[in-house]
């Protein structure tokens, strides 16, 4: 497996690379460090203005991949390279598709809190057009530098089309040999009141909700090969937080969810409880294109 | 199925306290443990947020032709019994240590054959006030449209086909269809689907909405007063007085809602009659005074067929349109919120039975995307924008008083049953003066009951008939005890 990492120079830099050579790692892959810089206008102009600023961004990126290159070592088989491309999106997909990765790594922008992730611009535009899978570092992630893989954790919402995420992170599974899990989040939205039917008529509406993805989990966990180990588990919670926070996560355990069933087939789409899922995870969340 | 339990048994049976708590249970795993979380004072918002709004915008005009300016009077009867009826029915529900609705409390006290008629009940009590309120709505919203553009819509558009002479439906109207009143209904579903709730802080600010626009009407109306459009007070004496009250009952609906808060509330011994009286109180006065200022701004033959009434009031008197307007608008938006909230109630009810396998299953299938039960609310959307645009308001109302006083008077009966039958169980709050009280509360539902109009007798007829097929039908053999007793295993008589 061949991991893009989105390298900036910066702490959502260093986390998005942790996160890459933790994969790495795992798969027995490698990873490709990658900085985009902004395209210079190809013709020279007076005073050669235009050459000394190319000339200081690709200092600037030698510097920054030096570190890197640093921070690696020799923990996985790692190149380094920069590439000029009019923005950071633009960049990393020409980069993807001309050294064929399997997987785009970024980190979280700088004002999310520690140990959560929240979109930055350029995340936000790779994760509406992928055609890869994304994984997304979260603030502060800094695994053991000798940490594999432990379970990777599906977010399934039991809707028809979340069987495919489910196939595809089975087989994620399988690359990297760690079991799966299957989760279902119940949030128990604000009781609306007041009204005759109770103060407590949205617990039987979530508690409801909660034995239907029970058995949805169960239906599916036995129709996976028995061989991947595959659980469930229901995170109920008054809120999007507090339901992850209800569920047991382990060190170097990452989360796959699928893309929303209303975007492009083969692209990543991210719907709106993805987007819940993606703010709210204790641990860096993979996002899958959608098929079928 | 077993064919060896009788349909006595089925209709006697009861559902297990236990049940009804772990179905109501909530994420964290304490279940049984109750936060009394609500003070008096929330309690007494939540009681006059929920009651305010579903009428007093509209039934003047149906009421006051028959009353006259004795509509005073009939608001505080049908104050009076709507107070007798909450405390009776807060009894009940502080027997069961979770908040339901009179349903699922009847359904573990009085067993499923008197559960499944007051659930019949409710579905008048909620699903037709929806279909009321916004048949209302439609109105005000007509008013804004006269204001702002200078015409309404087409009556053909904004009126029901089907019209009721007091005694009979049958088409005739100049109406084809409701239109804003069904499209009310699903765009309040529409939000439902969404899985979007009304907050307790959007709660409180329809609430300031909607006392703000009635005592705007209060204090401009009363500038407008004159003695002399009370007299004759009651020109079809006590009877239409009855009558009047018997409509007006329907603006009480939403009362109830404050007995179910018995497990969350401190100290209920205290707080739960004292919110409902005091509650009662504040509705009261208020309907009391927007009907005076009303009668006292025109005489009483005015009212007869006036759409918008509160608005095209303050229209007239003032001679300006903006007072009017601003009116129209608060109304136009407490309703919308009033009309969300009862669907809600609704669908959860629905939902509630469908659990106890009382109705289909698709009725409590949740979607994963929205956590919500989709297609139960779409199939309350039909029913409701069906019934908001082809059936006229007056029928509507008086509806929705028939099942809440049948609702009231079972639960009424139920409480002095059990007090005989189930001594034992603990109670949370005990009504004061006992026999007399839930005596006097099943003699005023009775009274009011048959004071109603008599086309509604036949509607209700028809409705407790299908019911009862479908009980039997379907029901009783899809019950979730039934299963629990094919088992073997008796349920156990909660306490």
């Amino acid at each position: 497996m061949k991991y893009l990492i989105g390298y900036t120079a910066d702490q959502g830099g260093r986390e998005a690379l942790a996160l890459g050579v933790l994969l790495a790692r795992s798969s027995g892959g490698r990873i490709v460090v990658c900085t985009i810089l902004p395209e210079t206008w190809g013709h020279p102009s007076m005073a050669r203005v235009d050459a000394e600023y190319a000339q200081f961004l690709n200092e600037h990126a030698s510097k920054s991949l030096e570190k890197a290159r640093k921070s690696v070592g020799e923990q996985v088989p790692a190149e380094f390279m920069s590439r000029a491309a009019p923005s950071a999106r633009e960049g990393l997909f020409s980069v993807a598709a001309d050294l064929s990765v399997d997987g785009l790594v970024l980190g979280s922008a700088r004002t999310a809190p520690s140990g959560r992730f929240l979109m930055g611009s350029v995340t936000a535009s790779v994760l509406h057009s992928a055609s890869l899978p994304v994984a997304l570092a979260l603030r502060g992630y800094a695994p053991d530098s000798k940490a594999r893989l432990s379970r990777i954790t599906c977010a399934y919402t039991g809707a028809p089309s979340a069987a495919a995420t489910v196939r595809n992170a089975a087989a994620l599974c399988e690359k990297y040999k760690v079991p799966l899990r299957l989760v279902t989040i119940v949030v128990r939205d604000q009781q609306m009141y007041p009204t005759g039917a109770g103060y407590k008529a949205e617990n039987t509406v979530s508690n409801q909700w909660r034995a239907q993805a029970t058995a949805a989990q169960k239906k599916l966990i036995a129709e996976l090969p028995p061989s991947l180990g595959a659980t469930g588990a229901i995170g109920d919670g008054k809120t999007w937080k507090a339901a992850f926070a209800s569920l047991p996560w382990k060190d170097a355990e990452i989360i796959a969810i699928g893309s929303s069933s209303l975007g492009p087939l083969l692209q990543v789409f991210l719907g709106s409880n993805a987007a819940k899922i993606i703010n709210n995870a204790p641990v860096p969340c993979v996002i899958l294109p959608r098929q079928g | 199925m077993s064919e060896t339990i009788g349909f006595g048994t089925r209709l006697t049976r009861r559902k297990p306290v236990e049940m009804l708590v772990s179905d109501t249970a909530g994420a964290d795993a304490e279940h049984g443990h109750l936060k009394r979380g609500i003070t008096l004072f929330q309690l007494i918002m939540f009681g006059v947020g929920s009651t305010i709004g579903t009428g007093i915008f509209f039934v003047l005009a149906e009421t006051v032709p028959k009353a006259g300016p004795a509509v005073i009077v009939s608001f505080a009867i049908a104050g009076v019994v709507a107070g007798l009826t909450a405390l009776c029915y807060a009894e009940m529900a502080s027997m069961i240590p979770v908040s339901g609705s009179s349903y699922s409390y009847a359904y573990a006290t009085l067993g499923e054959g008197v559960a499944y008629f007051v659930a019949a009940c409710l579905i008048l009590e909620y699903g037709i006030s929806a279909a009321a309120v916004a048949v209302g709505w439609s109105g005000y919203l007509n008013k804004v449209f006269e204001i702002v553009f200078g015409s309404g819509l087409p009556a053909s558009l904004s009126a029901a086909p089907l019209v009721s002479d007091g005694e009979s439906l049958g088409f005739g109207g100049e109406g084809v269809i409701n239109l804003p009143a069904a499209i009310l209904v699903f765009l309040c579903c529409l939000l439902l689907i969404r899985g979007s709730r009304e907050s307790a802080r959007v709660n409180a600010i329809m609430v300031l909405i909607k006392m703000g626009v009635l005592a705007m009407f209060i204090l401009i109306a009363v500038t407008g007063f004159s003695a002399s459009n009370l007299q004759p007070f009651a020109p079809q004496g006590f009877a239409g007085v009855s009558m009047a009250a018997g409509t007006i009952f329907f603006t009480y609906v939403g009362l109830d809602a404050v007995s179910t808060a018995g497990e969350e509330v401190e100290n209920p011994r205290r707080n739960l009659p004292l919110a409902i009286i005091t509650a009662l109180i504040i509705v009261t006065s208020l309907y009391v005074l927007v009907a005076l200022t009303a009668l006292g701004v025109q005489p009483a033959s005015e009212f007869k067929g006036q759409e918008a009434g509160l608005a095209t009031i303050l229209e007239n008197l003032t001679g300006s349109s903006w007072p009017a307007l601003v009116l129209a608008v608060g109304a136009i938006i407490s309703v919308f919120s009033v009309t969300l909230v009862v669907l809600y109630g609704q669908t959860r009810i629905l939902f509630a039975m469908s659990r106890d396998g009382m109705l289909p299953e698709v009725f409590h299938r949740v979607n994963p995307r929205s956590q919500s039960p989709v297609a139960c609310t779409v199939v309350v959307a039909i029913f409701v924008g069906a019934i908001a645009a082809f059936v006229p308001d007056a029928i509507l109302w008086d509806l929705t008083s028939m099942g809440t006083l049948v609702a009231f008077a079972v639960v009424s009966t139920g409480v002095i049953i059990l007090r005989y039958t189930r001594p034992d169980m603990t109670r949370g709050f005990k009504v004061p003066l006992f026999p007399v009280l839930p005596i006097l509360s099943i003699l005023s539902c009775i009274y009011l009951i048959s004071r109603l109009n008599p086309a509604v007798f036949e509607l209700f007829g028809i409705w407790l008939a299908i019911a009862a097929v479908f009980y039997f039908a379907y029901s009783a053999r899809n019950s979730r005890l039934e299963r629990l007793g094919a088992l073997g295993s008796k349920p156990a008589s909660g306490s």
